[in-house]
């Protein structure tokens, strides 16, 4: 233990009196030049940051501006009507609708669980069946081409029927795979 | 002991540094160029490397002169740099990838270079053997025991202070200490008793 310590103190005091290193000739120089390089380069990489921000702004001002000019060229009038405030009953419409899209979806997703129809069917579900598939898809299909050009209280209205649409088909769907299932 | 420690000075001359005066700067670089490139070139390897990080250092200090605060030593913040520095350089993958393809240890003939062109005209023969001896085992240990044997031996940080630069807790730098030593005996002990050049056979 004794020996170990007292090589660890040696190897120490060996250590301590290697010889340190000499000075560099063109040391000086070449830190000043180091020094200049990089504070060259931080100038330049805040000018490019600064350029790229500056580009950027314009960059998302001449679209912006852009896209302005084609709606107001395209659909003169529409800007006006975008920027009408809406009446409290059409925010309240607005609202109802969305509520209406959420339960929606919530059947739609219902109805993907239920899975695909069998091959072999019963007549007396096969049929009202069909037929609110039908439903379901026309008004798809009027709330597609409406796309947004729509009264709040008219899509309300589409999407009232198409909830109450999808209400039934998902009953009937289940009761139809429940009978399968027996 | 530290070369940091050797070191003095003037604080008119900081004043100046820190208000951009050249000389000043000059001055600094003058005073601690020993230290850091001892220091850079015990803990990095190659020496190429080396001389690099210990450049580095100064543009660190130079640039960064505003944040000294002047709570510590002058010594002691321009050291703390230069072991940042070092254990960085350490740290990057383009080092660890450069010593890979060179191998690990230092070749021979670079030492007997750094002898040669350092010329050491106190030293003696034997001590100089000794010293490239101490400096090839030293080279053969891994880049973090070596940096731990010169911190804690040479500079003397504590086992806390070195456990914390390398996100580590004390008990790391005494195993790597305690290791790094038993390998640095055992190379010494092994070059120490070096084979002679004309082996005799014991048999007749």
């Amino acid at each position: 233990m004794l020996s170990r310590i007292e090589h660890a103190m040696s190897l120490t005091d060996q250590l301590r009196s290697l010889p340190t290193a000499e000075p560099r000739l063109d040391g000086w120089a070449d830190v000043r030049s180091r020094v200049a390089a990089r504070t060259t380069a931080r100038a330049l990489r805040r000018l490019g940051l600064q350029l790229a921000a500056t580009a950027s702004v314009a960059i998302i001002a001449v679209t912006a501006a852009w896209r302005v000019g084609d709606v107001v060229t395209e659909h003169p009038g529409s800007m006006a009507g975008e920027l009408t405030p809406l009446t409290a009953e059409q925010a309240l419409a607005l609202d109802r609708v969305a509520q209406l899209q959420t339960q929606s979806q919530a059947l739609d997703e219902m109805l993907s669980v239920i899975g695909e129809r069998p091959v072999v069917v019963r007549a007396g579900t096969s049929v009202p069946i069909d037929t609110l598939e039908a439903q379901v898809q026309w008004i798809d299909h009027q709330i597609s081409v409406a796309d947004g050009d729509i009264e709040p209280g008219s899509a309300e209205q589409l999407w009232r029927k198409r909830v109450g649409a999808m209400n039934s088909l998902v009953r009937l769907r289940y009761v139809e795979a429940q009978r399968i299932d027996m | 002991m530290s070369a940091f420690l050797d070191t003095a000075l003037d604080p008119a001359t900081l004043e100046r540094a820190r208000a951009g005066d050249e000389a000043a700067l000059a001055e600094i670089y003058r005073v601690y160029e020993v230290p850091v490139r001892t220091l850079a070139r015990r803990i990095v390897m190659p020496r190429s490397a080396a001389e690099d990080v210990a450049q580095d250092v100064f543009v660190d200090v130079i640039t960064r002169l505003h944040q000294f605060e002047g709570r510590g030593s002058f010594a002691g913040w321009i050291r703390s740099i230069a072991i940042s520095r070092c254990l960085m350089q350490l740290r990057s993958p383009w080092h660890r990838g450069q010593r890979w393809l060179a191998g690990k240890t230092h070749s021979i003939d670079e030492l007997h270079q750094d002898w040669q062109s350092e010329r050491r005209p106190g030293a003696a023969t034997a001590d100089r053997a000794d010293a490239i001896d101490l400096e090839r085992a030293l080279a053969q240990l891994g880049d973090k025991a070596r940096a731990v044997v010169w911190l804690h031996d040479v500079e003397g940080c504590t086992h806390a202070e070195i456990g914390a630069l390398f996100g580590a807790s004390a008990s790391f730098s005494k195993s790597q200490l305690a290791r790094a030593h038993e390998r640095l005996r055992d190379l010494l002990h092994v070059e120490g008793d070096g084979a002679s050049c004309f082996p005799v056979s014991s048999t007749p």
